[in-house]
């Protein structure tokens, strides 16, 4: 018998979005939300009558009312589909007392998993859950799951919110709790982890979806929840399913004279790859160097990115070298205060008696100087 | 470079037929023509040809381009550059093209825009590095087209030399960066308020503060939170141990055994009521037999009592009589001593009366012999006053005020004898031999010879007569000795005395007896004060009064004399007595008080006995008492039996007390009731933070917006930090630009100055020219004073210009490359002196060592007659 179940994690509802203007962080909030929707028609698509969600459904603790509410709501719609809702880091079931808010106001369809211990969701296949009590607990949730009963030939289901030793959580290795080595250890046909944004296969048997909607500039898959498939005595199957509605690029370069035209066309293509602009929030780190006119033609790009993304982040920009040449001197004026000017200006981006700080407004000055220059033309 | 030749066709008015000016000297060059002639065309064509590519077909040198005409403009400038000698050749528009060519040898050096490459070469070659020199050139080309012509020199030569430190531009610039400078600061360096920077500033605060509050509502929402659990926990507490404990069977328990406890209280209590009643009786029992005893001794001594009151009754009242007798006998005695004590006190009074007149006579005596002394001394005082007032009217009537005149008149009579002595003749008597007469002075008979004759002294000739001094001075001498002596005279006629000295002694005698006479009379004034008939009248009344004392003494003393024992003391006897009286009066108090205590003492007694209410015979009182002991012996025995049956029951007495189990009871009760309290309370609590907490739900996500303020407040302090970074930049470009702008300017303006200073020397002696930003002259510095160049006169100001442009151009010629100073009718506004000045200035810039090519064109020939310099009549460029 074949058991396929939808996985995922992290969807963190009521993230705040604070660094975007208020119109762009309701955006994002909202699409949050909406993700929701669609997988529960990936999970119809998929055959899946359960969606197990492995921690931190919300992003906080302490969320309000119509942050609780409406997402319940929008599972209980889908009342084809169960919810399996663990919590994680981000919403445990503590002090706050989110999960008895969340029982008492949940529909029929959503299921809370408060306490580890194997909860049957069909005949012959149990979840074992590890549900998050405190922040910080600092324990392995999952080693229960070693001497958890559960009938002969059922299917067991690890769901936990941590991350796995070995791997190194997102910048947080004292959560490297969970041993690689589970599933086997549970006999368990598959945990289903959470925590990772960015999809993560451990081994077959034991992985991170990512999360549903990105919500942050960061390589690796994003965007996705796993269409999960189980047969006893059969290896896995999974397939990732494309839910995003918002790209968030992270892209780096290395700027050159002579070159920047081309890097530019090849920036804008990257960035036009995926999502349309008006939904990608893009961030661009730079370094290099750049010939005045260069830096015009990169300005013009820059505008237009800005323009046409919904958002765009552009690191490193003061580090980025000017190079001057005589001809741009000449060009700015051929003699007299102006040029000498420039060449002030220049020295002191260049002097290495003077503080980084000091050279880049120089450099920037000069940029300015240069500016005006092509303004008056 | 130095302009040989120039040649325009197809352009302005010259059309097809064209213009040539040739033959331009190394010096001053003229071109007088008529207005619209288009000598500023040729100017502008200059410019163009020199500048613009040939390819150019912009609207200026469409302009250019003769009206109509098909053909583009054509133009042939020769012209001397580093001694070779040059032709360039150009054609704009429709045949457009460029060469140059070595105007000696006709050979093609270039073409194209080669040709204008090396023409752009020829024209900067000078030292670019030394000063203003290389640019002036350049820029004067260009200022040439850029600038537009007002009409005046000054404004195209201004907008030239401005161009040299690029001032227009570095102007623009720094325009722009201080407008946008100020949209981050105030004048002062303050971020201004509403700009990106104070707004920025202001929104990291503001956000700082909303954050402060978030975390404090979120950190309540937390609190709310985790207090709920408590809460709920603690009622899971009691729940627990309220299902755990059973206190309602303990509750049972303990009330079945108070109802057993309180039946046996109940019949305990009885027994003990039955037992209390008889120990009362028997109580009651004794009392009443104690009373009687005690009624009965108090019987017995009361009765004792009463018979011996009777007895020192009857002892008391004889004492009393005894003490009365005594008493009134020593009353008696003391009223005879109080009749004597009367008359002695009288007698005493006289005696004093009779010592007072005795003294009152004395001192009346003494005052009235006082008095007759007074009188006495008065009546000796008024003879002596008699007697010194006859001796002072005797006396000359001379004062010492008189001695001063009459001295001085002796002194002046003196002293002019003195001078008529002194004032002397001097003769010489010769004597005849035979003469028998002689001469003789002052009794003495004199010889032959000289001598002399004092003023005073006459001079007696014997037998002939007297001869005396007839001097003016000895006249007036002799006269004024007259005087003196009959002032003299009449001074001591006056006061009544011979000399001087007697009148001193005279006037000093009045003196000293007016004196004794002013104090005599004081001395009668003070014996007598009121006068001396007053004095009369008080000694009179004295004696009268003496009189009338001796008489009323002599009446008293008889009267004393007749009253025999009246110095007797009786008042010792009369004190002893009214002592005695004292002691008896107060011991018969005494015993009166004690007779009457008798009587209420035995009045007592007898009320007491019949309080007592007792039998009145003996044997009754007997058979009373034995009754009562009788009574007594059986309430006793019945009491005793009682107590026994009490200690009896209180043998059975349950385990547990009541008040135990009652206690127990209420104890049970209260955990109970304190039990539900609590839980109430505790649901009450919950209910009150479920409230709370859902309200704060009701709002946004506490954490969230803790989170989106974070992320605002970095936000909005990576925006300051992008303002403050933006106004650095700016900050640094503004002062980068000022600082090299004053440095080009005191570096170009210093050679300029020193050039200008000695030709306008030459026009305006004594003035100072200051150049300003655009290197033009702005202040002017004369007769110790400054005036902005804008003060000036139109002309005036144009002078200053040409000459400013003269420094220039010697500068440049200097560095050894040479610039043509071109001027399009100049000086038309100067009056003929500073014209005349300004034409000296012309031709010596113009001659001698490095001088300067000056093409001069103008529409008026009079004044350029005066100019002197190569006159160069345009012609047709066949």
């Amino acid at each position: 018998m074949a058991f396929t179940f939808i996985h995922t994690a992290d969807w963190q509802l009521g993230k705040s979005f604070g660094q975007f203007p208020a119109e762009i962080a309701g955006a994002l909030r909202l699409a949050r939300q909406t993700v929701i929707e669609r997988i529960a028609d990936v999970a119809r698509e998929q055959g899946a009558a359960h969606v197990l969600v492995a921690g931190d459904v919300w992003d906080s603790a302490i969320p309000s009312n119509s942050t609780l509410r409406q997402p319940l709501a929008i599972m209980g719609e889908a009342k084809d589909v169960n919810w399996w809702l663990l919590p994680g880091n981000h919403d445990p079931d503590g002090s706050d007392g989110l999960w008895d808010r969340v029982d008492a106001v949940k529909p029929e369809n959503v299921h809370l998993l408060r306490t580890p211990q194997p909860v049957e969701i069909e005949i012959g296949v149990f979840i074992l859950p590890a549900p998050w009590t405190r922040i910080q607990h600092g324990q392995d949730l999952t080693v229960w799951m070693d001497t958890a009963q559960t009938p002969e030939g059922a299917l067991r289901i690890g769901l936990a919110h941590g991350s796995v030793q070995g791997f190194g959580a997102e910048g947080d290795t004292d959560r490297e709790i969970i041993p690689p080595t589970r599933a086997q250890t549970a006999r368990l046909d598959y945990l289903a982890l959470g925590d990772w944004h960015a999809r993560r296969e451990v081994n077959a048997r034991l992985q991170y979806p990512g999360t549903p909607e990105p919500d942050r500039h960061k390589s690796g898959a994003r965007g996705q929840v796993l269409a999960v498939t189980l047969a006893a005595e059969t290896t896995p199957k999974t397939e990732a399913i494309s839910t995003a509605r918002y790209d968030w690029p992270v892209l780096t370069t290395a700027l050159q004279p002579e070159t920047v035209a081309d890097e530019i066309e090849s920036l804008r293509q990257t960035f036009s790859s995926g999502q349309p602009l008006r939904r990608t929030h893009a961030r661009l780190d730079v370094s290099g160097k750049m010939t005045v006119s260069e830096w015009a033609l990169f300005e013009s790009f820059l505008d237009e990115m800005k323009g046409e993304m919904a958002s765009f982040e552009i690191r490193g920009e003061s580090d980025v070298s000017l190079v001057v040449v005589p001809e741009d001197i000449e060009a700015l004026d051929a003699q007299g205060s102006v040029r000498e000017a420039a060449d002030v200006l220049l020295t002191q981006s260049e002097d290495p008696d003077i503080s980084r700080e000091d050279r880049q407004i120089a450099s920037e000055a000069l940029r300015l100087l240069f500016r005006y220059a092509g303004d008056s033309a | 470079m130095r302009i040989t030749s120039l040649k325009f066709r197809h352009v302005g008015p010259f059309g097809a037929e064209g213009v040539a000016l040739e033959g331009f000297s190394n010096g001053l060059n003229v071109v007088c023509q008529t207005n619209e002639f288009g000598k500023s065309t040729i100017l502008e064509a200059l410019a163009i040809f020199l500048f613009k590519p040939f390819s150019s077909a912009r609207q200026d040198v469409k302009a250019l381009q003769t009206a109509g005409s098909i053909d583009g403009p054509e133009g042939e400038i020769t012209f001397m550059s580093g001694g070779r000698n040059y032709c360039l050749t150009k054609v704009f528009l429709k045949k457009k093209g460029a060469r140059l060519q070595d105007a000696d040898t006709g050979q093609v050096l270039a073409t194209d825009r080669a040709a204008e490459e090396k023409v752009t070469e020829l024209l900067r070659a000078a030292n670019l590095n030394d000063g203003p020199s290389g640019l002036l050139w350049v820029r004067q080309g260009l200022s040439m087209v850029g600038v537009k012509d007002d009409g005046q020199v000054a404004s195209r030569l201004e907008g030239e030399l401005g161009t040299l430190i690029g001032g227009e531009r570095a102007r623009d610039y720094l325009t722009r960066v201080e407008t946008e400078l100020a949209t981050y600061l105030t004048k002062t360096g303050a971020a201004k308020k509403g700009g990106p920077l104070q707004v920025a500033q202001a929104a990291v605060e503001a956000t700082q503060a909303e954050l402060t509050e978030a975390i404090r509502l979120r950190d309540l929402t937390k609190a709310t939170g985790v207090e709920l659990a408590r809460v709920h926990s603690e009622l899971e507490r009691l729940e627990l141990e309220s299902s755990q404990v059973d206190i309602a069977a303990q509750i049972e328990t303990t009330r079945e055994a108070i109802t057993a406890a309180r039946s046996f209280a109940n019949a305990l209590a009885l027994l003990r009521a039955t037992r209390d009643q008889a120990i009362a009786s028997a109580e009651r029992a004794t009392a009443r037999q104690n009373e009687q005893i005690e009624k009965l001794v108090t019987f017995n001594a009361t009765q004792k009592a009463l018979v011996a009151i009777e007895g020192d009754e009857a002892v008391l009242k004889a004492s009393l009589t005894e003490k009365r007798r005594e008493r009134d006998e020593l009353r008696k005695e003391i009223d005879l001593f109080e009749a004597k004590t009367a008359e002695q006190g009288r007698l005493r009074s006289r005696r004093e009366i009779l010592a007072r007149q005795t003294q009152r006579l004395e001192q009346t005596g003494r005052e009235t012999a006082r008095l007759s002394e007074l009188v006495e001394e008065l009546d000796k005082g008024q003879l002596s006053l008699n007697s010194l007032t006859e001796s002072i009217a005797d006396l000359p009537p001379i004062r010492r005020a008189d001695i001063e005149p009459l001295r001085r008149a002796a002194d002046r009579m003196r002293q002019v004898d003195a001078e008529l002595r002194a004032l002397s003749t001097r003769l010489f008597l010769e004597l005849s031999p035979d003469g028998a007469g002689k001469v003789v002075v002052e009794g003495r008979a004199l010889d032959s010879g000289p001598f002399e004759l004092s003023g005073d002294t006459v001079l007696h000739l014997d037998g002939i007569g007297r001869l005396r001094s007839d001097d003016g001075r000895l006249r007036d001498l002799s006269a004024e000795q007259v005087e003196a002596q009959a002032e003299y005279k009449n001074l001591l006629s006056q006061f009544g005395v011979t000399d001087v000295t007697q009148a001193i002694r005279m006037a000093d005698q009045r003196h000293v007896w007016e004196t004794d006479r002013k104090r005599l009379t004081a001395d009668l004034a003070r014996l007598a004060p009121q006068g001396r008939a007053a004095l009369e009248t008080d000694l009179e009344a004295g004696l009268s009064e003496i009189e009338s004392l001796t008489d009323s003494l002599n009446d008293l003393g008889s009267d004393l004399t007749d009253t025999p024992g009246c110095d007797i003391d009786i008042a010792d006897d009369l004190r002893a007595t009214r002592a005695k009286l004292t002691v008896i009066e107060e011991a018969l108090e005494q015993l009166q008080t004690k007779f009457a205590k008798f009587g209420s003492e035995q009045a007592r007694l007898r009320e007491r006995l019949a309080g007592l209410n007792l039998p009145e015979t003996e044997g009754e009182r007997a058979a009373q008492a034995n009754s009562l002991a009788v009574e007594k012996l059986k309430y006793e025995t019945d009491a005793r039996a009682a107590k026994a049956k009490v200690e009896a029951m209180n043998s059975q007495a349950p385990v547990q007390s009541l008040d135990m189990l009652e206690a127990r009871m209420k104890r049970l009760e209260r955990v109970v009731a304190q039990s539900r309290a609590g839980m109430e309370a505790l649901k009450t609590q919950a209910a009150g933070l479920i409230a709370r907490r859902d309200a704060a739900f009701e709002g946004e996500d506490a954490d969230a917006k803790v989170a989106a303020l974070e992320a605002r407040l970095a936000s909005h302090q990576a925006e300051l930090s992008r303002h403050s970074r933006q106004t650095d930049i700016r900050r640094l470009l503004r002062e980068t630009l000022t600082r090299t702008q004053s440095r080009l300017r005191e570096a170009y303006t210093a050679p300029v100055a020193k050039e200008l200073a000695p030709l306008l020397s030459m026009v305006i002696p004594g003035a100072r020219a200051g150049l300003g930003d655009n290197l033009g002259v702005d202040t002017v510095h004369r007769d110790g004073r400054s005036e902005a160049i804008t003060q000036l006169s139109g002309g005036t100001q144009e002078q200053f210009a040409i000459l400013t442009r003269l420094a220039y151009a010697r500068l440049l010629a200097r560095g050894g490359a040479s610039a043509p100073v071109i001027l399009d009718d100049a000086l038309v506004y100067a009056d003929d002196a500073r014209r005349n000045a300004m034409f000296d200035v012309l031709n010596h810039v113009s001659s001698g060592e490095d001088p300067i090519q000056i093409l001069y064109l103008s529409c008026h020939k009079g004044a350029t007659f005066h100019l002197g310099g190569h006159l160069v009549e345009p012609k047709p460029w066949l």
